[in-house]
Protein backbone atom coordinates (compact mmCIF):
# COMPACT_ATOMS: atom_id res chain seq x y z
CA UNK A 1 0.00 0.00 0.00
CA UNK A 2 1.78 3.15 -1.27
CA UNK A 3 0.65 6.61 -0.45
CA UNK A 4 0.99 10.11 -2.40
CA UNK A 5 4.21 12.03 -1.32
CA UNK A 6 1.65 14.63 -0.59
CA UNK A 7 -0.73 12.14 1.78
CA UNK A 8 2.12 10.51 3.41
CA UNK A 9 3.39 14.63 4.60
CA UNK A 10 -0.01 15.10 5.75
CA UNK A 11 -0.09 12.21 7.50
CA UNK A 12 2.68 12.51 8.72
CA UNK A 13 2.40 16.26 10.50
CA UNK A 14 -1.33 14.84 11.65
CA UNK A 15 0.26 12.29 13.42
CA UNK A 16 3.48 14.27 15.02
CA UNK A 17 0.55 17.09 16.16
CA UNK A 18 1.70 19.48 13.47
CA UNK A 19 -0.42 19.85 11.02
CA UNK A 20 -2.66 22.91 11.02
CA UNK A 21 -6.67 22.48 11.33
CA UNK A 22 -7.06 23.00 7.62
CA UNK A 23 -4.10 20.72 6.93
CA UNK A 24 -6.19 18.18 9.42
CA UNK A 25 -9.78 18.82 7.27
CA UNK A 26 -7.76 18.03 4.16
CA UNK A 27 -6.70 15.03 5.37
CA UNK A 28 -9.91 13.58 6.70
CA UNK A 29 -11.64 14.44 3.43
CA UNK A 30 -9.38 12.38 1.27
CA UNK A 31 -9.29 9.83 3.79
CA UNK A 32 -13.64 9.59 3.45
CA UNK A 33 -12.44 9.82 -0.02
CA UNK A 34 -9.87 7.01 -0.28
CA UNK A 35 -10.28 4.13 1.52
CA UNK A 36 -6.40 3.08 1.45
CA UNK A 37 -5.74 6.26 3.00
CA UNK A 38 -8.53 5.73 5.33
CA UNK A 39 -6.52 2.70 6.78
CA UNK A 40 -3.27 3.63 6.59
CA UNK A 41 -4.65 6.95 8.98
CA UNK A 42 -6.64 4.61 11.04
CA UNK A 43 -3.38 2.75 11.19
CA UNK A 44 -0.68 4.88 11.88
CA UNK A 45 -3.00 6.32 14.52
CA UNK A 46 -3.37 2.90 16.27
CA UNK A 47 0.53 2.76 16.30
CA UNK A 48 1.00 5.86 17.72
CA UNK A 49 -1.25 5.42 20.95
CA UNK A 50 0.41 2.00 21.50
CA UNK A 51 3.98 3.81 20.95
CA UNK A 52 2.36 6.52 23.79
CA UNK A 53 1.03 3.32 25.56
CA UNK A 54 4.74 1.60 26.05
CA UNK A 55 5.01 0.07 29.76
CA UNK A 56 6.97 2.00 32.24
CA UNK A 57 9.82 -0.63 33.30
CA UNK A 58 11.39 -0.58 36.86
CA UNK A 59 14.87 -0.78 37.76
CA UNK A 60 15.73 -3.45 40.44
CA UNK A 61 17.41 -1.46 42.73
CA UNK A 62 17.84 2.34 43.33
CA UNK A 63 19.83 3.45 41.09
CA UNK A 64 19.47 6.96 41.95
CA UNK A 65 21.07 6.30 45.57
CA UNK A 66 23.75 3.68 44.05
CA UNK A 67 25.40 6.38 42.01
CA UNK A 68 24.81 8.94 45.11
CA UNK A 69 27.78 6.34 47.02
CA UNK A 70 29.46 6.18 43.43
CA UNK A 71 29.50 10.18 43.48
CA UNK A 72 30.81 10.39 47.10
CA UNK A 73 33.89 7.68 46.32
CA UNK A 74 36.17 9.97 44.27
CA UNK A 75 35.20 13.24 47.03
CA UNK A 76 36.74 11.01 49.73
CA UNK A 77 40.13 10.34 47.49
CA UNK A 78 39.67 14.16 46.93
CA UNK A 79 39.87 14.91 50.92
CA UNK A 80 42.79 11.93 51.55
CA UNK A 81 45.06 13.01 48.57
CA UNK A 82 46.39 16.01 49.82
CA UNK A 83 47.60 14.42 53.11
CA UNK A 84 49.73 11.56 50.78
CA UNK A 85 52.20 14.96 50.33
CA UNK A 86 53.04 15.08 54.13
CA UNK A 87 54.99 12.00 53.47
CA UNK A 88 56.37 13.29 50.23
CA UNK A 89 57.57 16.17 52.13
CA UNK A 90 59.17 14.46 54.53
CA UNK A 91 60.92 12.06 52.25
CA UNK A 92 62.42 15.28 50.23
CA UNK A 93 63.32 16.59 53.32
CA UNK A 94 65.48 13.46 54.31
CA UNK A 95 66.85 13.06 50.97
CA UNK A 96 67.66 16.81 51.07
CA UNK A 97 70.06 16.47 54.44
CA UNK A 98 71.21 13.16 53.07
CA UNK A 99 72.81 14.68 49.92
CA UNK A 100 74.09 17.52 52.13
CA UNK A 101 71.90 20.32 52.11
CA UNK A 102 71.33 22.76 54.65
CA UNK A 103 67.28 22.43 54.85
CA UNK A 104 67.54 25.35 57.80
CA UNK A 105 69.00 27.59 55.35
CA UNK A 106 66.85 27.00 52.52
CA UNK A 107 63.57 26.07 53.83
CA UNK A 108 60.80 24.19 51.82
CA UNK A 109 57.85 25.48 53.04
CA UNK A 110 54.55 22.97 52.28
CA UNK A 111 51.49 24.04 53.66
CA UNK A 112 48.83 20.98 53.32
CA UNK A 113 45.53 22.53 54.48
CA UNK A 114 43.41 19.89 57.13
CA UNK A 115 40.88 18.86 54.51
CA UNK A 116 37.28 19.81 55.01
CA UNK A 117 35.58 17.64 57.35
CA UNK A 118 32.37 16.21 56.20
CA UNK A 119 29.32 17.65 56.96
CA UNK A 120 26.61 15.22 58.49
CA UNK A 121 24.91 13.71 56.19
CA UNK A 122 23.02 10.58 55.39
CA UNK A 123 25.84 8.30 53.20
CA UNK A 124 23.30 5.43 52.13
CA UNK A 125 19.80 4.32 52.64
CA UNK A 126 18.57 0.79 51.43
CA UNK A 127 15.15 0.59 52.17
CA UNK A 128 12.57 2.77 53.98
CA UNK A 129 14.73 5.32 55.66
CA UNK A 130 12.94 8.09 57.68
CA UNK A 131 14.35 11.18 58.85
CA UNK A 132 12.47 13.05 61.35
CA UNK A 133 13.14 16.79 61.61
CA UNK A 134 11.75 19.96 63.18
CA UNK A 135 9.89 20.54 59.79
CA UNK A 136 8.38 17.11 59.45
CA UNK A 137 8.58 13.39 58.93
CA UNK A 138 10.22 12.13 55.42
CA UNK A 139 12.06 9.40 53.75
CA UNK A 140 15.31 10.00 53.69
CA UNK A 141 17.85 9.79 50.80
CA UNK A 142 21.30 9.66 50.40
CA UNK A 143 22.79 13.20 50.59
CA UNK A 144 20.13 14.20 53.08
CA UNK A 145 21.47 16.51 55.58
CA UNK A 146 21.32 15.64 59.44
CA UNK A 147 21.52 18.16 62.47
CA UNK A 148 21.36 18.14 66.27
CA UNK A 149 17.92 17.47 67.43
CA UNK A 150 16.88 15.11 64.12
CA UNK A 151 15.92 11.49 64.41
CA UNK A 152 17.08 8.32 61.66
CA UNK A 153 14.75 5.48 61.61
CA UNK A 154 15.03 2.23 59.62
CA UNK A 155 11.86 0.41 58.34
CA UNK A 156 12.13 -3.77 57.78
CA UNK A 157 14.93 -4.97 55.64
CA UNK A 158 15.97 -1.23 55.76
CA UNK A 159 19.86 -0.10 56.30
CA UNK A 160 21.26 3.60 56.28
CA UNK A 161 24.71 4.67 57.02
CA UNK A 162 25.13 8.18 58.81
CA UNK A 163 28.10 9.77 58.02
CA UNK A 164 29.44 12.15 60.98
CA UNK A 165 33.05 14.10 61.34
CA UNK A 166 35.52 11.14 62.09
CA UNK A 167 33.16 8.30 62.05
CA UNK A 168 30.22 6.60 60.23
CA UNK A 169 27.32 5.08 61.92
CA UNK A 170 25.54 1.97 60.01
CA UNK A 171 21.98 1.53 61.51
CA UNK A 172 20.38 -1.91 60.66
CA UNK A 173 16.66 -2.93 60.00
CA UNK A 174 14.25 -1.60 62.78
CA UNK A 175 17.11 0.52 64.53
CA UNK A 176 16.13 4.48 65.84
CA UNK A 177 18.96 6.98 66.48
CA UNK A 178 18.31 10.00 68.02
CA UNK A 179 21.05 12.78 66.78
CA UNK A 180 20.89 14.69 70.18
CA UNK A 181 24.21 17.12 69.29
CA UNK A 182 26.07 16.76 66.20
CA UNK A 183 29.24 18.84 67.23
CA UNK A 184 32.01 18.37 64.98
CA UNK A 185 34.55 17.64 67.97
CA UNK A 186 32.19 14.99 69.91
CA UNK A 187 28.80 14.25 68.73
CA UNK A 188 26.59 12.74 70.86
CA UNK A 189 24.11 10.19 69.65
CA UNK A 190 21.23 8.30 71.57
CA UNK A 191 20.27 4.65 70.38
CA UNK A 192 16.60 4.08 70.86
CA UNK A 193 15.94 0.84 69.46
CA UNK A 194 17.71 -1.70 67.49
CA UNK A 195 21.70 -2.33 66.37
CA UNK A 196 24.00 0.34 65.41
CA UNK A 197 27.76 -0.45 63.90
CA UNK A 198 30.36 2.23 64.03
CA UNK A 199 33.45 3.05 62.27
CA UNK A 200 36.10 5.62 62.66
CA UNK A 201 37.91 6.14 59.29
CA UNK A 202 41.19 6.61 61.55
CA UNK A 203 42.68 6.04 65.11
CA UNK A 204 42.13 9.74 67.13
CA UNK A 205 43.47 11.22 70.07
CA UNK A 206 39.99 11.74 71.64
CA UNK A 207 36.85 10.27 71.83
CA UNK A 208 34.91 10.93 68.65
CA UNK A 209 31.51 9.42 69.59
CA UNK A 210 29.58 9.87 72.54
CA UNK A 211 26.48 7.00 72.65
CA UNK A 212 24.05 6.62 75.04
CA UNK A 213 21.59 3.82 75.04
CA UNK A 214 18.57 4.16 75.87
CA UNK A 215 16.97 2.96 79.15
CA UNK A 216 20.46 2.96 80.40
CA UNK A 217 22.49 5.41 82.27
CA UNK A 218 25.57 4.19 80.63
CA UNK A 219 27.03 6.03 77.30
CA UNK A 220 29.92 4.74 75.24
CA UNK A 221 32.72 6.61 74.15
CA UNK A 222 33.71 5.59 71.06
CA UNK A 223 37.98 6.32 69.54
CA UNK A 224 38.54 3.66 67.16
CA UNK A 225 37.70 0.85 65.02
CA UNK A 226 34.41 -0.60 64.74
CA UNK A 227 32.23 -1.54 67.25
CA UNK A 228 28.71 -3.04 67.21
CA UNK A 229 26.36 -2.08 69.25
CA UNK A 230 23.14 -4.96 70.27
CA UNK A 231 20.29 -3.85 72.29
CA UNK A 232 17.84 -6.20 71.91
CA UNK A 233 15.53 -4.84 74.57
CA UNK A 234 15.18 -1.36 76.67
CA UNK A 235 17.78 -1.88 80.07
CA UNK A 236 19.77 -4.72 78.38
CA UNK A 237 22.63 -3.96 75.84
CA UNK A 238 25.47 -5.27 74.39
CA UNK A 239 28.36 -3.56 73.10
CA UNK A 240 30.99 -5.43 70.79
CA UNK A 241 34.71 -4.22 70.07
CA UNK A 242 35.62 -5.18 66.47
CA UNK A 243 39.07 -3.37 66.46
CA UNK A 244 40.37 -0.45 68.70
CA UNK A 245 38.69 -0.19 71.13
CA UNK A 246 35.74 1.60 73.22
CA UNK A 247 35.40 3.22 76.76
CA UNK A 248 32.26 2.78 78.23
CA UNK A 249 31.41 4.79 81.38
CA UNK A 250 28.96 4.12 84.03
CA UNK A 251 28.95 6.72 86.57
CA UNK A 252 32.30 7.82 87.48
CA UNK A 253 33.92 4.09 86.75
CA UNK A 254 35.33 3.83 83.23
CA UNK A 255 35.50 0.14 81.47
CA UNK A 256 37.63 -0.07 78.08
CA UNK A 257 36.81 -2.76 76.32
CA UNK A 258 39.38 -4.01 73.59
CA UNK A 259 39.01 -5.60 70.23
CA UNK A 260 37.00 -8.89 70.15
CA UNK A 261 35.59 -8.32 73.49
CA UNK A 262 31.96 -7.48 74.18
CA UNK A 263 30.07 -6.31 77.26
CA UNK A 264 26.98 -6.63 78.33
CA UNK A 265 25.20 -4.01 80.08
CA UNK A 266 22.16 -4.17 82.26
CA UNK A 267 19.47 -2.15 83.70
CA UNK A 268 18.81 1.39 84.03
CA UNK A 269 18.33 1.67 88.00
CA UNK A 270 21.06 0.03 89.23
CA UNK A 271 23.76 0.13 86.29
CA UNK A 272 26.33 -2.27 86.52
CA UNK A 273 28.45 -4.59 84.29
CA UNK A 274 26.88 -7.78 83.73
CA UNK A 275 28.42 -10.58 82.48
CA UNK A 276 29.58 -11.72 78.96
CA UNK A 277 26.73 -10.75 76.48
CA UNK A 278 24.80 -14.25 76.27
CA UNK A 279 25.18 -16.39 73.17
CA UNK A 280 23.08 -16.30 70.66
CA UNK A 281 19.23 -17.70 70.65
CA UNK A 282 18.05 -20.02 68.44
CA UNK A 283 15.22 -22.70 68.88
CA UNK A 284 13.47 -24.95 66.99
CA UNK A 285 10.00 -24.71 68.69
CA UNK A 286 8.17 -27.33 66.50
CA UNK A 287 8.52 -29.44 63.46
CA UNK A 288 5.84 -31.73 62.47
CA UNK A 289 5.96 -34.86 60.02
CA UNK A 290 5.76 -34.21 56.52
CA UNK A 291 2.43 -34.06 55.35
CA UNK A 292 0.46 -35.89 52.42
CA UNK A 293 2.44 -33.65 50.18
CA UNK A 294 5.45 -33.70 51.21
CA UNK A 295 5.83 -30.55 52.91
CA UNK A 296 7.56 -29.71 56.20
CA UNK A 297 6.74 -27.14 58.50
CA UNK A 298 9.62 -25.67 61.14
CA UNK A 299 8.80 -23.01 63.73
CA UNK A 300 11.35 -21.30 65.83
CA UNK A 301 12.54 -18.23 67.23
CA UNK A 302 15.48 -16.33 67.46
CA UNK A 303 16.37 -12.81 67.90
CA UNK A 304 15.19 -9.97 65.66
CA UNK A 305 18.04 -8.79 62.95
CA UNK A 306 19.53 -11.90 62.96
CA UNK A 307 20.71 -13.49 59.12
CA UNK A 308 19.13 -17.18 59.63
CA UNK A 309 19.40 -19.90 56.82
CA UNK A 310 17.96 -23.33 56.72
CA UNK A 311 19.88 -25.86 55.01
CA UNK A 312 21.09 -22.95 52.27
CA UNK A 313 17.93 -21.04 52.25
CA UNK A 314 17.72 -17.59 53.61
CA UNK A 315 14.46 -16.82 56.09
CA UNK A 316 13.17 -14.37 56.98
CA UNK A 317 13.20 -13.78 60.96
CA UNK A 318 9.63 -11.42 62.05
CA UNK A 319 10.51 -8.51 63.74
CA UNK A 320 9.70 -10.63 67.33
CA UNK A 321 12.46 -13.04 66.77
CA UNK A 322 9.91 -15.35 65.60
CA UNK A 323 10.51 -17.55 61.89
CA UNK A 324 8.51 -19.83 59.74
CA UNK A 325 9.54 -22.21 56.83
CA UNK A 326 7.63 -24.62 54.87
CA UNK A 327 9.54 -26.83 52.34
CA UNK A 328 9.54 -30.24 50.83
CA UNK A 329 12.38 -32.32 51.47
CA UNK A 330 14.03 -34.97 49.96
CA UNK A 331 12.40 -38.27 50.85
CA UNK A 332 15.56 -39.80 51.74
CA UNK A 333 16.10 -36.41 54.23
CA UNK A 334 15.91 -36.91 57.58
CA UNK A 335 17.56 -34.06 59.16
CA UNK A 336 17.92 -30.08 58.78
CA UNK A 337 20.65 -27.51 59.94
CA UNK A 338 19.67 -23.94 60.81
CA UNK A 339 22.28 -21.57 61.11
CA UNK A 340 21.85 -18.11 62.99
CA UNK A 341 24.62 -15.23 62.62
CA UNK A 342 23.92 -11.66 64.27
CA UNK A 343 25.30 -8.19 63.49
CA UNK A 344 28.43 -8.76 65.40
CA UNK A 345 28.63 -11.91 64.28
CA UNK A 346 27.70 -14.26 67.00
CA UNK A 347 26.75 -17.96 65.32
CA UNK A 348 24.64 -20.59 66.13
CA UNK A 349 23.69 -23.55 64.70
CA UNK A 350 20.64 -26.18 65.75
CA UNK A 351 19.84 -29.52 64.12
CA UNK A 352 16.09 -30.68 63.34
CA UNK A 353 14.90 -33.67 62.42
CA UNK A 354 11.96 -35.32 61.80
CA UNK A 355 10.21 -39.19 61.71
CA UNK A 356 10.13 -40.74 58.00
CA UNK A 357 6.67 -40.50 56.64
CA UNK A 358 4.47 -43.51 57.31
CA UNK A 359 3.72 -45.76 54.35
CA UNK A 360 0.08 -44.97 53.39
CA UNK A 361 -1.56 -48.00 52.36
CA UNK A 362 -1.78 -48.37 48.91
CA UNK A 363 -4.94 -47.30 47.17
CA UNK A 364 -7.42 -50.62 45.38
CA UNK A 365 -9.63 -49.33 42.85
CA UNK A 366 -13.22 -51.32 42.99
CA UNK A 367 -13.17 -54.68 41.11
CA UNK A 368 -9.20 -55.25 41.49
CA UNK A 369 -7.76 -57.32 44.25
CA UNK A 370 -5.65 -56.28 46.99
CA UNK A 371 -2.77 -58.80 47.24
CA UNK A 372 -0.93 -58.79 50.77
CA UNK A 373 2.78 -60.38 50.76
CA UNK A 374 3.79 -62.65 52.99
CA UNK A 375 7.23 -63.82 53.93
CA UNK A 376 7.58 -67.16 53.23
CA UNK A 377 8.22 -69.28 56.56
CA UNK A 378 10.88 -72.24 56.57
CA UNK A 379 9.86 -75.69 57.41
CA UNK B 1 6.52 8.98 50.71
CA UNK B 2 5.05 12.86 50.57
CA UNK B 3 3.09 13.09 47.32
CA UNK B 4 4.97 14.95 45.15
CA UNK B 5 7.80 12.56 45.34
CA UNK B 6 5.16 10.11 43.39
CA UNK B 7 6.97 9.53 39.68
CA UNK B 8 4.42 10.92 36.81
CA UNK B 9 3.12 13.56 38.65
CA UNK B 10 3.84 16.56 37.08
CA UNK B 11 4.19 19.21 39.54
CA UNK B 12 6.53 21.88 38.09
CA UNK B 13 6.36 24.03 41.22
CA UNK B 14 7.91 21.16 43.44
CA UNK B 15 10.47 20.76 41.28
CA UNK B 16 11.48 23.69 40.59
CA UNK B 17 11.23 24.50 44.41
CA UNK B 18 13.73 21.24 45.18
CA UNK B 19 16.09 22.42 42.34
CA UNK B 20 16.46 26.15 44.51
CA UNK B 21 17.11 24.02 47.23
CA UNK B 22 19.46 22.17 45.13
CA UNK B 23 21.53 25.23 44.49
CA UNK B 24 21.86 25.97 47.81
CA UNK B 25 23.77 22.71 48.70
CA UNK B 26 21.00 20.47 49.32
CA UNK B 27 22.24 17.41 47.77
CA UNK B 28 18.84 15.46 49.08
CA UNK B 29 16.74 17.75 47.13
CA UNK B 30 18.39 17.17 43.80
CA UNK B 31 18.38 13.39 44.67
CA UNK B 32 14.86 13.54 45.24
CA UNK B 33 14.43 15.30 41.75
CA UNK B 34 16.53 12.53 40.07
CA UNK B 35 14.24 9.90 42.18
CA UNK B 36 10.94 11.22 40.16
CA UNK B 37 12.87 10.53 36.65
CA UNK B 38 14.06 7.14 38.08
CA UNK B 39 11.93 4.68 36.06
CA UNK B 40 11.34 6.77 33.29
CA UNK B 41 15.08 7.40 32.15
CA UNK B 42 15.37 3.39 33.18
CA UNK B 43 12.54 2.13 30.52
CA UNK B 44 14.17 4.76 27.69
CA UNK B 45 17.53 3.28 28.23
CA UNK B 46 16.64 -0.37 28.70
CA UNK B 47 14.69 -0.26 25.17
CA UNK B 48 18.35 1.12 23.17
CA UNK B 49 20.01 -1.53 24.76
CA UNK B 50 20.17 -5.25 25.09
CA UNK B 51 20.01 -6.37 28.96
CA UNK B 52 18.62 -5.27 31.76
CA UNK B 53 21.89 -5.07 33.90
CA UNK B 54 23.54 -3.18 31.01
CA UNK B 55 20.50 -0.56 31.56
CA UNK B 56 20.68 -0.51 35.36
CA UNK B 57 24.55 0.41 34.93
CA UNK B 58 23.83 2.96 32.22
CA UNK B 59 21.19 4.68 34.48
CA UNK B 60 23.30 4.77 37.46
CA UNK B 61 25.96 6.28 34.97
CA UNK B 62 23.32 8.76 33.66
CA UNK B 63 22.84 10.00 37.32
CA UNK B 64 26.29 9.93 38.27
CA UNK B 65 27.09 12.38 35.73
CA UNK B 66 24.10 14.08 36.81
CA UNK B 67 25.66 14.28 40.34
CA UNK B 68 28.63 15.70 38.52
CA UNK B 69 27.42 18.33 36.73
CA UNK B 70 24.83 19.31 39.33
CA UNK B 71 26.46 22.63 39.75
CA UNK B 72 26.57 23.40 35.66
CA UNK B 73 23.35 23.41 35.54
CA UNK B 74 21.29 26.88 35.07
CA UNK B 75 17.91 27.17 37.84
CA UNK B 76 16.59 29.45 34.71
CA UNK B 77 16.45 26.30 32.18
CA UNK B 78 14.15 23.24 32.03
CA UNK B 79 15.75 20.67 34.13
CA UNK B 80 14.07 17.59 31.53
CA UNK B 81 16.05 18.00 29.05
CA UNK B 82 19.14 18.87 30.88
CA UNK B 83 18.71 15.34 32.12
CA UNK B 84 17.58 13.44 28.85
CA UNK B 85 20.49 15.24 27.12
CA UNK B 86 22.89 13.00 29.80
CA UNK B 87 21.26 10.46 29.20
CA UNK B 88 21.39 10.33 25.35
CA UNK B 89 25.12 10.88 25.46
CA UNK B 90 26.07 8.43 28.15
CA UNK B 91 23.82 6.25 25.74
CA UNK B 92 25.26 7.39 22.70
CA UNK B 93 28.70 6.72 24.05
CA UNK B 94 27.79 3.38 25.06
CA UNK B 95 26.86 2.41 21.51
CA UNK B 96 30.19 3.75 20.26
CA UNK B 97 31.79 1.36 22.25
CA UNK B 98 29.37 -1.39 21.94
CA UNK B 99 29.88 -3.90 19.42
CA UNK B 100 27.45 -3.60 16.34
CA UNK B 101 26.51 -7.29 16.00
CA UNK B 102 25.71 -7.07 19.61
CA UNK B 103 23.31 -3.81 19.17
CA UNK B 104 21.70 -5.41 15.55
CA UNK B 105 20.71 -8.64 17.53
CA UNK B 106 19.36 -8.00 20.59
CA UNK B 107 18.38 -11.31 22.07
CA UNK B 108 15.07 -12.31 23.16
CA UNK B 109 15.08 -11.63 26.37
CA UNK B 110 14.87 -8.08 25.65
CA UNK B 111 11.13 -8.25 24.33
CA UNK B 112 9.18 -10.32 27.06
CA UNK B 113 8.98 -7.94 29.61
CA UNK B 114 8.24 -4.75 27.12
CA UNK B 115 4.80 -5.08 26.73
CA UNK B 116 3.28 -6.38 30.22
CA UNK B 117 1.25 -3.61 31.59
CA UNK B 118 -0.96 -2.80 27.99
CA UNK B 119 -4.88 -1.70 28.40
CA UNK B 120 -6.96 -4.03 26.96
CA UNK B 121 -10.73 -5.18 27.46
CA UNK B 122 -10.99 -9.06 27.47
CA UNK B 123 -11.87 -9.49 23.82
CA UNK B 124 -9.68 -6.92 22.22
CA UNK B 125 -6.65 -8.20 24.40
CA UNK B 126 -5.73 -10.84 21.85
CA UNK B 127 -5.43 -8.45 19.29
CA UNK B 128 -3.79 -5.39 21.32
CA UNK B 129 -1.12 -7.37 22.19
CA UNK B 130 -0.59 -8.80 19.14
CA UNK B 131 -0.10 -5.14 17.97
CA UNK B 132 1.86 -4.24 20.67
CA UNK B 133 4.10 -6.73 20.39
CA UNK B 134 4.68 -5.85 16.88
CA UNK B 135 5.35 -2.79 17.50
CA UNK B 136 8.01 -3.53 19.65
CA UNK B 137 9.63 -5.91 17.77
CA UNK B 138 9.40 -3.51 14.96
CA UNK B 139 11.02 -0.90 17.16
CA UNK B 140 13.87 -3.22 17.57
CA UNK B 141 14.75 -3.29 14.04
CA UNK B 142 14.77 0.52 13.63
CA UNK B 143 18.85 2.02 14.38
CA UNK B 144 19.01 2.79 17.82
CA UNK B 145 19.08 6.45 17.40
CA UNK B 146 15.91 6.67 15.61
CA UNK B 147 14.35 4.55 18.06
CA UNK B 148 15.48 7.01 20.91
CA UNK B 149 14.03 9.89 19.01
CA UNK B 150 10.57 8.15 18.48
CA UNK B 151 10.80 6.97 22.12
CA UNK B 152 11.88 10.57 23.33
CA UNK B 153 8.86 12.33 20.90
CA UNK B 154 6.10 9.81 21.44
CA UNK B 155 6.67 8.15 24.64
CA UNK B 156 8.34 10.83 26.69
CA UNK B 157 6.66 13.25 24.46
CA UNK B 158 9.14 15.71 24.36
CA UNK B 159 8.48 19.07 22.25
CA UNK B 160 10.99 19.86 19.60
CA UNK B 161 12.28 22.76 21.76
CA UNK B 162 13.15 20.42 24.35
CA UNK B 163 14.73 18.42 21.74
CA UNK B 164 16.70 20.72 20.39
CA UNK B 165 18.23 21.16 23.90
CA UNK B 166 18.92 17.64 23.75
CA UNK B 167 20.38 17.10 20.36
CA UNK B 168 21.64 20.62 19.58
CA UNK B 169 20.49 20.41 16.15
CA UNK B 170 17.47 22.10 14.14
CA UNK B 171 14.23 21.66 14.81
CA UNK B 172 13.73 21.16 11.06
CA UNK B 173 16.62 18.18 11.12
CA UNK B 174 14.75 16.62 13.86
CA UNK B 175 11.38 16.78 12.44
CA UNK B 176 13.23 15.20 9.47
CA UNK B 177 14.40 12.23 11.34
CA UNK B 178 11.08 11.35 13.40
CA UNK B 179 9.38 11.34 11.09
CA UNK B 180 11.21 9.20 8.51
CA UNK B 181 12.18 6.98 11.51
CA UNK B 182 7.98 7.08 11.96
CA UNK B 183 6.81 6.31 8.20
CA UNK B 184 9.73 3.57 8.69
CA UNK B 185 7.37 2.12 11.25
CA UNK B 186 4.43 2.73 9.97
CA UNK B 187 5.29 0.71 6.73
CA UNK B 188 6.85 -2.21 8.54
CA UNK B 189 3.57 -2.12 10.50
CA UNK B 190 1.36 -1.69 7.15
CA UNK B 191 3.66 -4.44 5.65
CA UNK B 192 3.30 -6.47 8.28
CA UNK B 193 -0.42 -7.09 8.54
CA UNK B 194 -1.03 -6.97 4.97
Amino acid sequence: MTLSKQDERLLLRALDGLATPAERAMLEARASDDPKLDRAWQDAQRLLQHLNQLPTLVPAADLVAQAWVDYQKPREARRIWPWLLVPVAAGLAILGTWLGFDTAEAPVVLTVARPALPRPALLTARGPVWLTTAAGHHEAMPGAAVGSGDMLATAAAAEATLQLAYASVTLTEHSALQLDELSERLPKVTLNKGVVQITVQEAQPTPVLEVHLNGLKEHVFIQTGAVGIVQPQVGVATVACLTGHVRVVIGTQSLQVEAGQEITLRSAQTPKLGPSAPNLTLVVEALGKPAHDGRLTLRGHTQPGVELRVGSVLVPVATDGSFVYVWRPEPTERTVLLAARDALNRRQQRQASWPAPSRASPKVAPGETEWEWAPKVPG
Amino acid sequence: MPDELREGVPQDAWERAQLARAQKGDAQAFGDVLKRYQTRIYSLVRRLVARPAEAQELTQEVFLQAFKSQARFDPNRPFRPWLYRIAVNVCQNHRRHASRRELAQPPLDHLTPLWGALPATPEQAAVHQDDAQRLETYLLRLKPSDRELLLLRFWEELDYAELVRIYHLPQTVLKMRVHRALNTLRQWVEGGRS
